[in-house]
């Protein structure tokens, strides 16, 4: 099981731990759960945290959201998750979407997707201040 | 690791779980200083955000709109922005992406992301 958290306006929070191996690149990031995006998106203050080499993306797509568009490159990662058994680790390999900065997504927190949150069970109580999710599936 | 060529015109979103003892997994690890260093990391960086969740109301209440970084062991900085706290953190020879970071934002805006 992993645990997530609750932000002071009742958002949900989990932790993971990213490797980008093509950019040298690795470090802890706070996402937002969002089961409304398609894909898990790194969003500015997450580039700025883990010092991502914004002139070395490539992959450039553009992206339709409910706030309109916005530009994507997509770049090869693991992702991991830490269970409440510290000796269990979920470890994804995925294309990880990592935001064009603009004035918009600057203070935008990055976003936990559903190509992740489709293979979880997520248990969300707030009134109990329990957030946790059960890995199910694999794809 | 390739996952997808520069000629992909629609780019793979399967997220793909991956076993720790998974050659290209490993690979990758060693890039970082393997599996074991990558692991302590995650607990040390897991500890960092326990802690922050555990202190959120104390932090809220001492430092108003400010953004915050802690370590396992306590607050390591704050700031009036996430670009001055990068730089206190960088003035200390500390890494965010080690560290547990936060927006201590009291009129949080309400939006929609994509």
């Amino acid at each position: 099981m992993i645990i997530g958290w609750f932000g002071r306006t009742g958002r949900l929070y989990v932790k993971g731990d990213l490797h980008f191996p093509r950019l040298g690149v690795s470090g802890a990031l706070e996402f937002l759960v969002d089961t409304g995006a398609n894909r898990t998106i790194v969003h500015p203050p997450g580039i700025q945290e883990l010092a991502l080499p914004l002139d070395l993306l490539a992959n450039r797509r553009e992206i339709y959201g409910v706030g309109g568009s916005a530009g994507l490159f997509f770049e090869p990662a693991i992702l991991r998750f830490r269970d409440t058994d510290p000796t269990i680790r979920y470890t994804y390999r995925l294309n990880l979407g990592i935001a064009e900065p603009n004035d918009a997504n600057r203070n935008f927190p990055s976003l936990l997707g559903r190509n992740i949150l489709d293979c979880w069970y997520l248990e969300s109580d707030p009134t109990y201040n329990i957030l946790q999710f059960t890995v199910r599936r694999t794809l | 690791m390739t996952v997808f060529s520069d000629k992909d015109t629609a780019i793979s979103n399967k997220a793909v779980l991956l076993a720790e003892d998974d050659p290209e997994f490993i690979a990758i690890a060693e890039q970082f200083g393997g599996v074991a260093a990558l692991n302590e990391r995650m607990e040390r960086s897991e500890r960092a955000f326990r802690r922050l969740y555990r202190e959120m109301d104390t932090l809220f209440e001492q430092y108003p709109d400010q953004w915050v970084a802690m370590d396992e062991d306590g607050l390591v900085a704050v700031a009036d922005s996430h670009d001055n706290l990068l730089k206190a953190l960088a003035a200390q020879g500390r890494y965010a992406g080690d560290l547990a970071t936060k927006h201590l934002d009291t009129q949080p805006d309400e939006w929609l992301v994509l």
